[in-house]
């Protein structure tokens, strides 16, 4: 017998189903059945397993069980400092940030939270605290850092920097051809949902609505068994939504209940330092976002129980995301010292993780949970979707490890892919001295929470769970870099290619991945590919490939160009300043690009003057904002700035004008009453209007909102109104904490 | 997105139709720069106007002197309080359900277009204070033992102001007394002696408010309540044309929900309104507490079974026709008259909505991106619908994000092979199906042969 298969056994021989799907089939088995005679005796009991109901069961636990005893690969030396770097740099900042708060890495709660203490009521006394580390640092170690060191190490080729991924770990990077068969089941022309229908149809909607009703009922049918494999081929071609927890619940083979109590114990009483983080992660990045604002307080809850679950870093697939850190057991009433802390493998004797999942959260961390809070709305059922998943696909893209499909593999395939799709435009980012790979990093590391809408990205997970791989992430980052390759091409600087991809909201993921793996203007005729994946799918496939097979609907002749996507979800009549997103003139170089570009007209003396970017040097990285703020030129410029000498002097400007004086054809300029009007302001207005934020911080936040006070003035001034807040009114006194004090 | 229909119809013309069209408009937000968007004249004159997007007190003060041209339109109705103030709309829909049930008992077999159970379903039990104060008293007596709270609106506010929630009958004991008219009738004329003291009491007067009873099981998202804004368009109340519009917004509350007693204070909990929330601590201008109304429909779907989600749709559907069709008697006709409705609706946790307001008026500037977009992407459609520059053909079922509700006496609705009774709430498709539109529309066009110039109807030509 097999190894594996000896394994499997003894593992079920642990459960307690299988004795009891045993003494099932042994009922079964002697039960007098007329037919139970016939064939021979292994048939008989074969029967009886089947009819004894035990069968999908102890199926879906095999298939579970075999899934996780995939082989890992051994880590290479140089991903393996890498890691350990990472683990020490995370610790210096926990000890920093430690110190800075004066709070020990563990506490207890000065004040328990009890069930009286109307948990419903957001806390109110203000905590401030900062992230521990962002993005950028890890994006800083993965290419910089690990690069330069391979480069050191490797040095047979001196001054040629190694590409990520393949050279590192040695783990073969699929390229496109691989990467299509690999996700033949994603060729249009199988009926996928989350494919906006074709505009030609006539009835597309009926249509649309007739396909997902048909999936819903297979999808209730495969249920019915709950066999992961099967469900997995479901989830390629997505999951109708009223079905998706079930069949995410059980791809993933997760168990309500206890893995929540196990989490969730001791969250009342201790207290560890990445709780404070955890929560103003939570509060900067779901709170703030526009699909998930509703489930701020449930997504709170599954960042805390997740990163207080002992479990999580055994269950990860790919390893502990980082090495844990280590400190001391909590003695009865204080927390670990701080110089106990130390990054090691395991947990000895009386000791634990920091936190107990051993994941220390990135700025950032908590979009993970984003999708489950949409997808359930409640914390039993969320909690164990979430964990499976994170363990399963989430942590890997944020883990640096030498395993396939973690981080550093992921960043490599990006860049394979981004050269062989846009190679034009990897190379005009090189000589801008940036990288695709810049902008398109915190995509891939939080999995696209954040940038696209809710929907979309509960496609894209259906596919990911479906495939049982995070390879759609990078692939569908380098589809929206390809989209907009042509725009990169005429970026001029940094920040307009930062602009470019600052948001992707409006991108649909499975068209474009679609157009990306299959377009035809990458020179393969789909259909072909479509029949050469169609033969080499094996049998267990083709059952419910048979009922999926809604690819004789219409003709396919390519899915959809670059600019069709972009304008999918646009309205053209909106104005430039109505959007964050870059306008569709950008589409054509000339427009936009030129007006952002100052002109050298502009300055009287035809001097050529270099625009001058402040950055503010903060731990400014969000998802949506990969470099630090910039400001824009726009800010500065009024009318009077650009006056000419004498200007000021002349008689006109102290006439007050009348409004409406009649402009005289011969010779005399007409002299408006405002400032503006004796200028051409409108480059300066366009500016302006093209990045409201940049002037925000001047002008808007003086400004009176012109609803009414705007929130900041209402905050200052709340203790003066009777009506609202009138309890935390203290007059003339002092308040700390609460205590009020007489001055 | 009507530039769909400028690229293809309105260029084969050999005048651009929207050149000639003049707006005067009272508002500056959103609306404007539809109109300015869709290449209309702003006219500074009072009265040469195609369009002309009023406030409501314009209709009232002026629009009764003035005589209006045949192709001039207004956003308003004469009357359009009906429908908009909340006591009003009780008294209105309460004799349509008692029309209905008559109708209903004189010939039970006759399939009306709305069964009298539709009317009562519309909104919760409701009391106009004071009038209906003994009334109510003995509604609410018999609600007590079930724990029943009751909320006070005042009648002629918005915004949330004035709004208070209560469950004993000493909190509006001062609606006990007699509106003020009566009283004078019973007293006779009373010598005005203490005019200080005269005024003080008309302030203490009690202001007209309805009692609603309040909805102490909404559902809940998030553990916030909310509620929806729904836009309707009516073009005509004679023959009633309704368009209702596929995106909303809902509004959520800042607070988790609570029906404890000590929190009926608590406005931050019970009200949903912007106004509201505006004053929270973490209010967040950014996002300013609105979902899109697909995302609450694609929520339900993944929470809820989608039976019944697809049930909930349709039964709003059906509270917005019921209470058009309620005042659609008393409206004054006015074929210059247009009105956008900004209806109000909750959801209960039974899955079902109760309309719980109209405004005539709905906020139309933005708070953030998104809001200005859809809002933006509404009125463009609004201006689509009415068709001042003459493309449409008057049968369309969609223009835009518009679905035909009612038209010519019947509902209009998805086929009814379709898993869906409601176009609410589903992917707003409006740019594909404007773009199909006008390629469609232009095609006509083209087919048609060119009329004598001196045969073309209405058009003025400068």
């Amino acid at each position: 017998m097999d190894d594996d298969v000896k394994e499997v056994l003894a593992a079920l021989r642990r459960e307690a189903f299988f004795w009891r799907a045993k003494q099932a089939t042994k009922d079964q088995l002697l039960r007098p059945l007329e037919d139970a005679t016939s064939g021979t005796e292994r048939e008989a009991v074969e029967r009886a397993f089947a009819a004894s109901g035990f069968r999908d069961k102890v199926k879906a636990f095999a298939f579970l069980r075999l899934r996780s005893m995939r082989p890992g690969t051994q880590d290479s030396p140089s991903v393996d400092w890498a890691r350990r770097q990472w683990s020490e740099l995370l610790l210096q900042r926990l000890q920093k940030l430690s110190q800075e708060q004066r709070q020990p890495f563990l506490r207890r709660r000065p004040k328990p939270l009890t069930s009286e203490d109307n948990p419903g009521k957001p806390r109110e006394e203000e905590v401030s605290t900062r992230h521990i580390v962002d993005l950028n640092s890890l994006y800083n170690l993965i290419t910089r850092d690990l690069r330069t060191r391979l480069a050191r190490d490797s040095s047979n080729r001196p001054g040629a920097m190694p590409a990520l991924g393949s050279e590192m770990s040695g783990i073969h990077l699929r390229s496109l051809e691989e990467l299509r068969l690999r996700y033949g089941e994603l060729a249009p022309g199988y009926g996928h949902l989350g494919v906006p229908e074709l505009p030609e149809a006539r009835d597309a909607r009926a249509e649309a609505a007739k396909l997902e009703m048909k999936r819903r009922r297979l999808g209730q049918k495969l249920l019915v068994n709950a066999y992961p494999a099967e469900l997995q081929i479901l989830a390629r071609f997505g999951v109708s939504p009223s079905l998706r927890r079930e069949v995410w619940g059980a791809c993933l083979g997760a168990k309500h209940g206890a893995a929540l109590q196990e989490a969730a114990r001791g969250i009342c009483e201790w207290e560890w330092l990445t709780d404070d983080v955890l929560r103003l992660d939570v509060a900067e990045h779901c709170a703030n976002d526009v699909s998930y604002f509703p489930f701020d307080e449930l997504v709170e809850a599954l960042v805390l129980a997740l990163s207080r679950d002992p479990q999580v870093s055994k269950l990860c697939e790919s390893g502990s995301p980082q090495i844990p850190i280590v400190v001391g057991e909590a003695v009865a009433q204080r927390g670990p010292a701080l110089s106990e802390a130390v990054v090691k493998d395991t947990a000895g004797e009386g000791e634990q993780f920091l936190p107990p999942s051993g994941v220390v959260p990135f700025k950032g961390f908590s979009n993970y949970a984003c999708p489950f809070a949409f997808l359930s709305d409640r914390l039993e059922t969320a909690y164990p979707l979430f964990r499976g998943f994170y363990c399963r696909h989430l942590s890997r893209l944020h883990s640096i490890s030498g395993q396939a499909e973690t981080l550093v593999t992921l960043c490599g395939l990006f860049e394979q892919l981004t050269a062989q799709a846009a190679p034009r435009a990897v190379q005009h980012l090189l000589a801008l001295d940036t990288s695709p790979l810049r902008y398109a990093f915190h995509w891939i590391v939080t999995g696209f929470v954040g940038c696209l809408p809710a929907e979309q990205i509960l496609h894209l997970w259906d596919r990911v769970l479906g495939f049982d791989s995070v390879e759609l992430v990078p692939v569908l980052a380098a589809a929206v870099f390809a989209l907009r390759a042509r725009l990169v091409l005429a970026a001029r600087r940094q920040e307009e290619v930062q602009l470019l991809f600052a948001d992707v909201s409006c991108v649909k993921a499975i068209p474009l991945l679609q157009a990306f793996l299959f377009g035809s203007d990458l020179g393969v005729d789909p259909w072909d590919l479509f029949r050469e994946v169609n033969g080499q799918i094996p049998d267990g496939r083709s059952t419910v490939l048979k009922e999926h097979h809604v690819g004789s609907v219409g003709f396919w002749s390519r899915s959809f160009s670059a600019s069709d996507v972009v304008a999918m979800r646009r309205t053209p009549t909106r104005r430039v300043i109505d959007s964050r997103q870059p306008p569709e003139e950008l589409l054509s170089p000339k427009s936009t690009m030129e007006v952002l570009t100052p002109k050298a007209t502009l300055d009287p003396a035809n001097r050529r003057s270099r625009l001058h970017y402040t950055c503010r040097i903060e731990d400014g990285f969000s998802p949506t904002n990969f470099l630090p703020s910039v400001t824009t030129p726009g800010t500065k410029s009024r009318a009077l700035d650009d006056w000419r000498v004498g200007e000021g002097s002349r008689i006109m400007n102290y006439l007050q004008p009348k409004k409406y004086r009649p402009m005289s054809l011969y010779g005399e300029a007409f002299q408006g009453k405002w400032n503006t009007d004796w200028h051409d302001v409108s480059h300066i207005s366009a500016l302006r209007q093209k990045y409201p934020w940049a002037r925000e911080s001047i002008e808007l936040k003086a400004l009176p909102h012109p609803e009414g006070p705007n929130a900041q003035e209402i905050r200052r001034n709340r203790n003066f109104g009777p009506s609202h807040g009138a309890d935390k009114c203290v007059r003339g006194m002092i308040r700390c904490g609460s205590l009020c004090m007489i001055p | 997105m009507s530039d769909q229909l400028r690229k293809h119809v309105g260029s084969q013309r050999d005048h651009p139709p929207w050149k000639d069209i003049k707006f005067r408009c009272a508002f500056h937000n959103t609306i404007y720069d539809v109109l300015k968007s869709r290449g209309f004249r702003e006219t500074e004159n009072e009265m040469d106007f195609d369009l002309f997007w009023c406030d409501k007190e314009w209709i009232h003060e002026v629009f009764d002197h003035i005589h209006l041209q045949a192709h001039q339109r207004v956003n308003h109705f004469r009357n359009h309080y009906e429908l908009t103030r909340k006591d009003l709309l009780v008294k209105n829909i309460r004799r349509a359900q008692r029309q209905a049930l008559k109708e209903h008992r004189c010939s039970p077999c006759r399939v009306g277009p709305i069964p009298a159970q539709g009317f009562a379903a519309c909104s919760p039990t409701t009391f106009v204070l004071p009038l209906e104060y003994s009334m109510f008293v003995e509604e609410f007596k018999k609600q007590q033992a079930n724990g029943a709270i009751w909320i006070m609106k005042p009648v002629g506010k918005s915004q949330g102001r004035g709004i208070f929630l209560f469950d004993k009958l000493s909190q509006v004991s001062s609606w006990r007394q007699d509106p003020k008219w009566m009283r004078i009738q019973k007293e006779g004329e009373k010598p005005k002696l203490r005019n200080g003291d005269e005024e003080e009491e008309e302030k203490k007067e009690a202001e007209p408010y309805v009692v609603q009873r309040y909805l102490s099981d909404p559902l809940l998202i998030g553990g916030k309540k909310f509620d929806l804004r729904l836009y309707v368009l009516v073009t005509s109340y004679s023959p009633l044309t309704v368009y209702l519009y596929r995106s909303g917004f809902a509004r959520f509350s800042h607070a988790r929900f609570s029906m404890d007693t000590a929190d009926l204070s608590d406005a931050m909990i019970h009200l949903t309104n912007v106004a509201v929330q505006k004053h929270n601590d973490h209010y967040d201008e950014k996002r300013g507490g609105k979902w899109d109304l697909h995302s609450l429909k694609m929520h339900l779907m993944m929470t809820e079974d989608p039976k019944k989600v697809h049930q909930l749709f349709e039964d709003m559907q059906n509270v917005i026709l019921f209470s058009l069709l309620s005042v659609q008697k008393v409206m004054i006709q006015d074929k210059h008259c247009f009105e956008l409705y900004g209806y109000d609706i909750m959801i209960s946790k039974d899955f079902k909505p109760w309309l719980i307001e109209v405004n005539a008026s709905p906020s139309l500037s933005a708070n953030t991106v998104t809001d200005y977009e859809m809002k933006f992407a509404l009125l463009d459609d609004v201006l689509t619908v009415l068709d001042f520059e003459k493309y449409l053909q008057g049968t369309e079922d969609q223009i835009g994000g518009f679905d035909v509700l009612y038209r010519n006496g019947v509902r209009v609705g998805p086929p009814a092979t379709a898993a869906y009774r409601s176009r609410l709430g589903c992917c707003n498709n409006r740019e594909e199906q404007l773009r199909r539109l006008a390629q469609h529309l232009a095609g006509e066009e083209r087919n048609r042969t060119p009329p004598p110039p001196s045969a073309v109807p209405g058009r003025r030509r400068r």
